[in-house]
């Protein structure tokens, strides 16, 4: 019996007996074949998937994980139905900025017939200029607090104002992983911005 | 049983008949409370934050319907409203905070969220929040409407007034940071 012919005999022998075949000489662990699928599994969860199917992400509930008070909801729409029909009309609101206003107009008005009189009879002429600046500053100042205090309504022009700042949006994103997402995705910054 | 809704715009017509105003604006706070709710909720924390900021948001409404110009869909600009509220207390928050010491407002909300009686460390939900809050604000916005909201990018542009693509890249790297957050905490 040749060498090779005598190697066959042994391995089929060990065959039989439960060992290694002939084409796999190599061991695996103990249930590799049995686990692979829930092994693959879990190395694909914790992939970031490179789309916008987060798959992490996707697993979790979006359930609120926060609590609110009981009856909260229930209750809310009267309180606060309550809170607008208790709250001043808009009329006396608004009479009331406006009687501030009217009093800082009256007093700036004052101050300006007053310089402009001063100004007139002795003082020289630049001086007339600082007074003026000296007034437009007041009434700014008193318009401004006047601003402050009305109530923004967001339906009109003061919504169109955008509180949101594109360059806040990629705080903390590189401009390289914004080019790599932006090849991903075959677009162009036009697109973005 | 599920409540039946009003579309919008038969809300909006009910709302600027002076006879029906009132009834109108009761089918607005229900129809909407609960989603604006937890929109806030996610971003200011506590609940008697959220509760103040939702107050708000309606009392505005109440204010500048008279004003509201129907090119905007009712629920965009009450989710605009509820947006640039939640951002504002935030803000206020951040400010009254740097004033009395120099803690970190971030840790702050991230402090807030594990005093909280349910927090539970050992569940992804909340070490989902932990890691909403690692987000700047505006990332923080993008991301909770997308993802807990479903919200169509076109409908997040009108929100936030920002380009729909920029929109995707902030939410495509906002859930990468979480992602990445999540796996390594």
């Amino acid at each position: 019996m040749d060498d090779k012919a005598h190697i066959l005999k042994i391995l089929s022998k060990l065959d039989h007996e439960g060992k290694p075949s002939i084409g796999t000489p190599y061991k695996i662990p103990d249930n590799y074949f049995e686990t692979f699928n829930d092994r693959i599994i879990n190395i694909v969860d914790n992939k970031f998937q490179n789309t916008e199917g987060h798959i992490l992400l996707e697993q979790l509930s979006k359930e609120p994980v926060f609590k609110v008070p009981e009856g909260y909801f229930q209750h809310f729409e009267k309180s606060i139905r309550d809170k607008i029909t208790a709250a001043p009309t808009s009329g006396i609101f608004y009479f009331k900025k406006w009687y501030k206003v009217a009093a800082a107009a009256a007093i700036a008005i004052l101050v300006v017939l007053g310089a402009l009189k001063y100004s007139q009879t002795k003082a020289p002429p630049s001086d007339l200029r600082i007074s003026a600046i000296t007034i437009e500053d007041i009434s700014s100042l008193e318009l401004d607090a006047f601003a402050e205090e009305i109530p923004k309504s967001p339906g009109n022009d003061n919504d169109k104002k955008n509180f949101i700042d594109n360059n806040q949006l990629f705080i903390g994103v590189s401009s390289q992983e914004l080019q790599n997402f932006l090849n991903e995705n075959m677009a162009s910054d036009n697109d973005f911005f | 049983m599920e409540v039946q809704h009003y579309p919008d715009d038969e809300l909006l017509s009910l709302f600027r008949n002076p006879d029906t105003k009132h009834s109108a604006f009761s089918k607005i706070v229900n129809k909407y409370k609960e989603k604006l709710y937890w929109h806030i909720r996610r971003m200011v924390i506590e609940h008697t934050d959220a509760d103040d900021v939702l107050q708000n948001v309606f009392i505005k409404m109440w204010n500048g319907m008279a004003h509201f110009r129907e090119e905007s869909k009712l629920y965009t600009w009450l989710y605009r409203i509820a947006s640039n509220e939640s951002i504002t207390h935030l803000q206020k928050i951040k400010k009254k905070r740097t004033f009395e010491s120099n803690n970190d407002p971030a840790n702050s909300l991230e402090d807030k969220i594990k005093a909280d009686e349910y927090f539970d460390a050992s569940k992804l939900e909340w070490k989902l929040q932990l890691a909403i809050q690692t987000l700047p604000e505006q990332q923080k916005l993008v991301f909770s409407l997308r993802y807990f909201d479903d919200m169509p990018y076109n409908e997040m542009s009108e929100v936030l007034g920002v380009s729909a693509g920029a929109l995707k890249a902030s939410y495509h790297h906002a859930a990468k940071k979480i992602e990445h957050y999540i796996l390594n905490h």
